[in-house]
């Protein structure tokens, strides 16, 4: 932990100013330039409802605006999963992928694609196979007759697994002109469609999700203290545990669904703010929440402006992860406990 | 005891120098590369491929597997029939499936499509079954030439890329399939085409190029500044608004960047169903084409598809350089009439008479209702 309980506030408020000022940068930069004063009034113009009817309009209102939300929202969520994931498994290497969801998604959605294109179907069908491969990790860990975090983890691995050789599946009979691209770029994750009918679609059941962890925050810090304290604490472990895994589930299920898959922000991000604000997850969530977003709209403000083709975010948050990870692992050791 | 232990060492060692013999014989077998057991040595004979492999073939080569997407038309195009094409790239069937080639060599869909899947991985038993006298492939997949040597069969390597590819395979197919006179023909066509291009010059020079992106599909891969396309735009009187982006043919780009290219003129791919009335209407979720010169003119248009996809290069690629001429200069290209010079191609090269409605279909007139071709 880098600061004492007192410098605490302080750092609340400098992580919101770089997250409000991140924000606009990413408002102001882009391919097509445009200059910071003009932004300035399309927006102003835009919250009072009328934009103008002009290249540089669209771009700030139709393009740029829609995917910085979506970037933070997506940022947020995938971190705060993260951070509650890893306190209900008391393990710091899980990520919301743990259990399947990502894999399950991305099935869907390939299966989706291949069956008619990027369209709602894909979508819908992302988030029915997100859920549906958590809901068989669970019933799989259960036919051991416990309930162990062992047994979860292995059984999202079986289920990691099998939808992983289906996308593979998927991919090696897609046709290659039409709609094998559209796949493979799906799986590397993009934010290059984003649009307020995505924020629309996942915006409710994000926030909706982000919100009841953020509620339920102080009894994650009971179950990682063990089963029995929580008992004797008077939380259910095991009923507050599946609340907390379904409800990073469906966060994940609906991030993935509208931006395909975007590694390493679930397990980076909740360490990153474990040395900013300490182990408490009264902190922990909300900073990660504050931290996935910053991290979201920035590294996609490089995917989209670093060249003149686009680079698929999932290659960023990987490449930036996992040095950064890799350095904290270094630096840190022996505080992860 | 001692005794069975010494014997079933001697048969040990029996049967190991028979495995050892079996497997020489086998080598040998295997050993003669490029010749079909049985075949006599006048009836072979040698081509160059374009890597520079000297490959022996048949004298008389008379089944085809074609790995290369659009070489399998290629191959129809200069032997004049499908009926030597034994085998062809699942997408390139699919391709066949949809366009007018399906009623002019009906003799193609009886060939396999499944030797070789959508990675161009060859599935050797496939092949073998099929018994090719020769297999076309990429350049770029000597791995794949060398394990068809050792199953006896014969292939060669041809390139993507450039016009002057396009016409060293069909020099190179031509010589294979004894249709040298054929393939001189179309070669010779192409020629004529880029001198009628060069004519049309000097009064280019002094015309605004008009701004275009050749978009492949709804995902915003547009062709780069190394694509064949940006060749074609070029030559036709145009400018390759996504010059800039490097890589071979496709490149995903942002909608912004695309936005400040701002292009004047949009062709659209056959590689994808997408069409002028999804920009039109603004379709597509995170991409607002409505402020677009290309979308507010009306001046977004549906390549057309012949025996193949006009997009990639192809026997027809000349005749879609003088349809992107038409599209961008039509004042200038006035002495060029489409319509005829297609039909004439059709008849000369494919002995087939194009009807009104299959000139339409070809030049997807219905989804280019303003051009006037």
């Amino acid at each position: 932990m880098i600061c004492k309980q007192k410098n605490l506030k302080f750092i609340w408020l400098v992580m919101l100013l770089i997250l409000v000022g991140m924000f606009f940068v990413s408002l102001y930069g882009g391919r097509y330039f445009i200059p910071p004063g003009e932004v300035g009034e399309i927006l102003s113009a835009g919250l009072r409802g009328g934009v103008p009817d002009s290249i540089a309009g669209s771009v700030v209102w139709n393009l740029r605006l829609p995917r910085a939300l979506l970037n933070a929202l997506v940022g947020a969520g995938l971190a705060v999963a993260g951070a509650s994931f890893q306190g209900v498994f008391k393990n710091p290497l899980v990520s919301p992928d743990v259990l399947g969801v990502s894999s399950g998604a991305a099935f869907g959605a390939a299966f989706g694609i291949l069956l008619s294109g990027i369209n709602q179907i894909a979508t819908v069908l992302a988030l029915v196979f997100g859920i549906l491969s958590v809901l068989m990790t669970y019933t799989l860990s259960k036919l051991r007759g416990e309930s162990s975090t062992l047994a979860l983890v292995l059984s999202g691995m079986i289920i990691s697994a099998v939808f992983s050789a289906l996308i593979s599946l998927i991919k090696y009979v897609a046709d290659p002109y039409d709609k094998l691209p559209a796949i493979t770029y799906w799986l590397m994750g993009s934010f290059a469609s984003a649009s307020y009918s995505d924020l629309k679609l996942v915006g409710v059941p994000i926030l909706a999700g982000i919100i009841g962890l953020l509620l339920l925050r102080w009894r994650i810090n009971v179950l990682s203290l063990g089963d029995e304290e929580a008992y004797s604490l008077g939380v259910n472990p095991v009923r507050m545990r599946l609340t907390v895994i379904a409800m990073a589930t469906f966060i994940t299920a609906a991030c993935v669904t509208v931006t395909g898959i975007i590694g390493w922000v679930g397990l980076v991000i909740p360490h990153i703010c474990r040395m900013i604000v300490g182990e408490d997850h009264k902190n922990l969530l909300p900073a990660s929440c504050i931290v996935g977003a910053i991290f979201m709209i920035m590294v996609d403000m490089i995917a989209r402006t670093a060249t003149a083709a686009e680079i698929p975010i999932g290659i960023l948050t990987a490449l930036v992860g996992a040095p950064f990870f890799a350095l904290l692992f270094k630096t840190s050791k022996g505080d992860w406990q | 005891m001692m005794e069975h232990r010494k014997k079933s060492r001697y048969y040990l060692s029996l049967l190991l120098v028979i495995v050892f013999v079996l497997s020489l014989t086998g080598c040998q077998a295997s050993g003669d590369g490029g010749k079909p057991a049985g075949e006599k040595k006048a009836e072979t004979r040698i081509v160059t491929d374009l890597v520079g492999n000297q490959v022996t073939i048949k004298a008389d080569v008379e089944k085809i597997a074609v790995v290369p997407i659009p070489w399998a038309t290629i191959v129809y195009a200069v032997d004049g029939s499908g009926k030597k094409i034994v085998g062809l790239h699942p997408s390139a069937m699919k391709a066949y499936q949809k366009n007018i080639l399906k009623v002019m060599a009906p003799e193609i869909a009886n060939a396999n499509s499944t030797f070789v899947d959508n990675n161009f991985n060859v599935n050797y038993e496939e092949v073998a079954k099929l018994k090719p006298d020769l297999v076309v492939i990429w350049d770029y997949q000597p791995e794949i030439g060398k394990k068809l040597s050792e199953l006896g069969i014969p292939s060669v390597a041809i390139k993507y890329g450039t016009l002057e590819d396009v016409q060293n395979g069909i020099k190179l197919v031509g010589e294979i399939l004894g249709q040298q006179e054929r393939a001189a023909a179309l070669i010779k066509y192409q020629q004529e085409t880029n001198s009628y291009l060069k004519s049309k010059e000097s009064t280019l020079a002094g015309k605004d190029k008009p701004k275009t992106l050749y978009l492949r599909d709804e995902q915003l891969q547009v062709a780069t500044g190394q694509s064949v396309n940006k060749i074609m735009i070029d030559t036709a009187g145009g400018v390759n608004v996504a010059d800039e982006v490097t890589g071979d043919n496709w490149k995903k780009v942002t909608m912004e960047q695309v936005i400040a290219w701002n292009p004047e003129v949009i062709i659209l791919s056959n590689f994808s169903e997408i069409l002028p009335e999804d920009l039109y209407a603004n379709k597509f979720a995170g991409q607002d084409w409505s402020k677009i010169e290309a979308v507010k003119n009306k001046k977004v248009y549906k390549a057309p598809m012949g025996i193949y996809r006009w997009d990639a290069p192809c026997v027809e690629t000349p005749l879609m350089i003088k349809w992107l001429g038409k599209v961008f200069h039509s004042e200038v290209f006035t002495d060029y009439d489409m319509r005829t010079d297609l039909k004439n191609f059709y008849q000369t090269y494919f002995n087939y008479k194009l009807t009104d409605p299959e000139l339409d279909q070809i030049l997807n007139s219905k989804l280019n209702p303003v051009l006037k071709i």
